[in-house]
């Protein structure tokens, strides 16, 4: 079953991948969507990830421990990646769990394409 | 951050009981529980509109835990919530059918070594904004403790 709430844009190596979900709090719906996101990296050796997260405005510790694995595998495939639009309701949430020095974050998605797109892997 | 422990012995059941019930461990109903705890609290204005994604995310995480690692996702076991009002504190608590836990298997989240595992930030999400978690029952009862707002309590509306 796909993931209908993640909307996808690739070229090359570039990945654009929009969560359209609000409330990232469901079980299922959490593994789902990492399940595509990791399809994405399997997909794309050396991936430039660029996750907007614009539309999130509460999402669960599991939803914490899949982006974790998330960009484990990613830098295990020498790829990147980046949360987008971090919405500021949920930014303390990565504070308080110490994630905010593991992952990356961009103001926009715009704003992370193109510092990819300068600093080609 | 509030501390939190586990203790052995049940849940102190202190004040008045504003509300008492069993749901069954299915993850279809969480979203029901949510928001029967969420307007119990919110429709007596014991917390802020404001705080209501911080107390969303805790009842998530505390129902989460009860049902798939207490009652390891047996539809046919029971958790079972009280919401008590205690002076000035609301005070939840969540029992499941289980067994608890040793603190010891919860990822310290000062140790920078922890910050890569995949599981374990529940209990410091919750530590964050409650004022006091506490599990009893080897950890199989979960009590969730705040300060009720004092300027703006007001009686429930369709409670």
């Amino acid at each position: 079953m796909g993931c209908d709430f993640l909307i996808v844009n690739a070229y090359d190596r570039m990945v654009l991948a929009r969560i359209e979900k609000d409330r990232l709090l469901d079980v299922q719906a959490i593994n789902l969507l990492a399940g595509e996101l990791l399809k994405l990296v399997d997909r794309h050796p050396k991936i430039s990830l660029v996750i907007d997260c614009e539309a999130v405005t509460a999402l669960s510790s599991a939803m914490l421990g899949k982006l974790v694995a998330l960009v484990k595998q990613v830098k295990a495939c020498k790829g990147r990646m980046v949360l987008a639009g971090v919405n500021a309701k949920i930014m303390p949430l990565f504070q308080v769990t110490k994630l905010d020095k593991v992952l990356d974050f961009a103001p926009t998605a715009q704003e992370a394409i193109g510092n990819y797109r300068r600093k080609p892997l | 951050m509030t501390p939190w422990s586990v203790q052995p012995g049940p849940a102190p059941c202190l004040g008045e009981v504003i509300l008492h019930r069993q749901w069954p461990s299915r993850l279809d109903v969480k979203d029901e529980i949510i928001a029967v705890l969420s307007a119990a609290l919110l429709d007596r204005g014991w917390v802020l509109s404001d705080d209501e994604p911080w107390l969303a995310l805790c009842l998530d995480e505390v129902v989460v835990n009860a049902m798939l690692h207490g009652n390891e996702g047996d539809p046919y076991l029971t958790i079972d919530v009280h919401l008590f009002q205690h002076q000035d504190r609301w005070c939840l608590h969540v029992a499941d059918h289980g067994e608890g836990f040793s603190p010891a298997q919860v990822p310290d989240s000062e140790d920078p070594d922890s910050l890569l595992l995949e599981h374990g930030r529940g209990i410091r999400i919750m530590s964050e904004w409650l004022d006091r978690l506490t599990f009893y029952r080897n950890g199989a009862t979960a009590v969730l403790e705040r300060r009720i707002e004092p300027t703006i309590a007001k009686e429930p509306h369709g409670l």
